[in-house]
């Protein structure tokens, strides 16, 4: 700490957040629970709190958690979705929401993919060798007999 | 609020002498630079460095520089966020490194000495400083010239070099003058140009001017009421410069000390009336927001002046107040000349505490402490913006307050750094609001 009647003194844009890593897709069943990770950087010049907030593709606000990032610093926000419980593809929001300055920092995009749960595979009917050498029996024994009536003058 | 004056730390000084121990610069809690002068004009100078014990409320002395005369006496602490932090000190210097020249000394390593001179053979205290400011705009130290100079210089403080000097069209080529700049709360200067005793002709003339227009032509050594930025103010006949001027501001007015060919006497310049008056009391002042802090020594007393210099707010009793005494602010240096004892005090707004300022610029807060104990404090500051970063200095002073660019805010924990009005205005200073006066 120093001390001075007067100061040179910088302007300064508070704490400011980029979300720096997030998924680009999350695939599961309908209803089923994931874990995503995000990564917010501060890059303004102030300590600062940011929640991360998880938007569905109806705007509703599915998850969120607050961490207070240092100037310069990152965190890694551990966030629990629960997928739409009906199949198909969405389009989700990540939010990087500036509790200082009251603004919205940063905003990606990733894909909620939900399909039903796959059913188990009919067994493939092998195919029947056994039927090759029966066939081929049957054949030698017709051939065989044909050909006795052919030979015998 | 009951204001009261208490003591700081008391010490017996190392060398006997009738003269006053003078405030250099107030550089922090524990030290202050001050200058003791030997009897007489022409004795031994000696600057000095004062360490403060603030727990048993003494200090020690350093001395740091001697010379016939002179040395430093008006200082300059650099300091703000990404700065690195510098001291210097400017006067005139009769004998030592720079005879009969101006000087600029960094505090921190006094064996580097800027002489300043203005080409003649025989310098004659031409250059002599009354006045530093660093301007963190262009890096640069912004001096005025005291009894005798006749320049403002600018200073390099980065390799301590000269980068030019500005002057004016009638003192020019005269001894014996001063040319000193006022600080205001934007990119301009007030500047405050007199003839002193020793020249025939009394002149005062206050203009006003652009600190980047200085900084442009100083290399080009211009008068400063050639520059384009130049606005004549105020022009009189009927004074001269009395000593250095060492103007002044509260905020409101500009105080300078000047001499009728008679007598000296001190004179309040109004910049929104463009008026001079003439003030009946003859004590130097130093500058609270709207009020002025000084001694009456001969009536043992400190008084606080309301913002016209001379409306007295409050009187406070004081026997220690008897003798020569530095005023810088708040504070002041009292000096028993028959015991040799220097007493440093402040002023208090109630009994308790003396308030000063702490920086935190990692986390971009300031907050008030007592300067006794330097435990947090809460009180009303008045925040004001400038170009020059001015100090805590027996001829320091506030910016004159032109485009409403002071606050007043009740500071009672950390608080925020507030964003600079311009981008070439980014000095704050923060006063103490003793007075209570409206912003």
């Amino acid at each position: 700490m120093s001390e001075s009647l007067s100061a040179t003194v910088e302007e300064t844009t508070g704490p400011q957040f980029s979300i720096t890593d997030y998924p680009s897709t999350v695939s599961g069943t309908p209803s089923e629970t994931k874990t995503i990770s995000v990564t917010v950087a501060n890059n303004g010049d102030t300590d600062g709190d940011c929640t991360v907030r998880i938007k569905d593709h109806n705007g509703n606000v599915v998850a969120s958690d607050t961490k207070t990032i240092t100037a310069g610093g990152s965190e890694t926000y551990s966030l629990s979705i629960t997928l739409p419980s009906e199949t198909g593809t969405y389009t989700w929001t990540i939010e990087a929401y500036n509790v200082t300055n009251d603004t919205v920092d940063d905003t990606k995009s990733f894909t909620v993919e939900v399909s039903e749960a796959p059913t188990p595979t009919a067994k493939k009917r092998e195919f029947p060798w056994w039927i090759i050498p029966l066939l081929l029996g049957l054949g030698y024994i017709a051939f065989s007999g044909y050909k006795g009536e052919e030979y015998e003058e | 609020m009951s204001l009261s004056v208490l003591e700081i730390v008391r010490w017996t000084r190392s060398n006997d002498t009738d003269q006053i121990e003078e405030l250099v610069l107030l550089d922090k809690r524990d030290t202050l630079f001050t200058k003791q002068t030997q009897s007489g004009e022409t004795g031994t100078e000696y600057l000095k460095k004062v360490a403060l014990d603030l727990v048993n409320k003494t200090a020690s002395e350093t001395v740091l520089y001697t010379a016939t005369d002179g040395i430093v006496r008006d200082g300059l602490k650099i300091f703000g966020k990404n700065i690195t932090t510098r001291r210097f000190g400017g006067y005139g210097m009769i004998g030592g490194d720079c005879d009969l020249e101006g000087d600029i000394m960094d505090l921190d390593d006094p064996s580097k000495i800027l002489c300043l001179c203005d080409g003649a053979s025989n310098c004659n205290l031409t250059s002599n400083v009354s006045k530093i400011y660093y301007d963190p705009i262009s890096g640069k130290i912004i001096t005025g010239g005291g009894a005798g100079g006749r320049w403002i210089w600018i200073i390099d403080p980065s390799d301590l070099s000269v980068v030019g000097r500005v002057s004016e069209s009638w003192i020019r080529d005269k001894n014996g003058c001063r040319i000193e700049p006022i600080p205001r709360d934007d990119e301009k200067v007030f500047v405050i140009i007199a003839s002193g005793t020793t020249v025939d002709t009394k002149y005062l003339r206050i203009g006003i001017v652009d600190i980047q227009d200085i900084i442009d032509n100083a290399s080009s050594y211009p008068n400063v009421d050639d520059l384009g930025s130049w606005q004549e103010l105020y022009t009189s006949s009927n004074y001269y410069g009395a000593g250095a001027l060492n103007a002044k501001s509260n905020g409101k007015y500009i105080v300078m000390a000047l001499h009728n060919g008679t007598s000296m006497l001190f004179a309040r310049y109004d910049p929104v009336n463009n008026t001079l008056t003439e003030l009946t009391t003859l004590v130097d002042r130093g500058p609270l927001w709207r009020g002025w802090f000084s001694t009456y020594t001969s009536e043992q007393k400190h008084i606080i002046y309301e913002e016209d210099g001379e409306t007295v707010f409050q009187e406070i009793s004081d026997s220690e107040a008897n003798d020569v005494k530095s005023t810088a602010f708040w504070f002041v240096l009292l000096t028993n000349t028959s015991t040799q004892e220097v007493i440093f005090k402040g002023l208090s707004p109630d009994g308790n505490v003396i308030p000063w300022i702490e920086w935190d610029f990692e986390n971009n807060k300031f907050r008030l402490i007592d300067f006794l104990t330097g435990n947090p404090i809460s009180m009303d500051v008045v925040l004001l913006w400038s170009r020059l970063q001015s100090s805590l200095a027996e001829r320091g002073t506030l910016p004159y307050i032109a485009n409403n660019r002071a606050s007043k805010i009740t500071v009672s924990d950390w608080t925020n750094i507030p964003n600079p009005p311009t981008s070439n205005v980014k000095v704050l200073y923060i006063v103490p609001d003793f007075l209570g006066v409206g912003v």
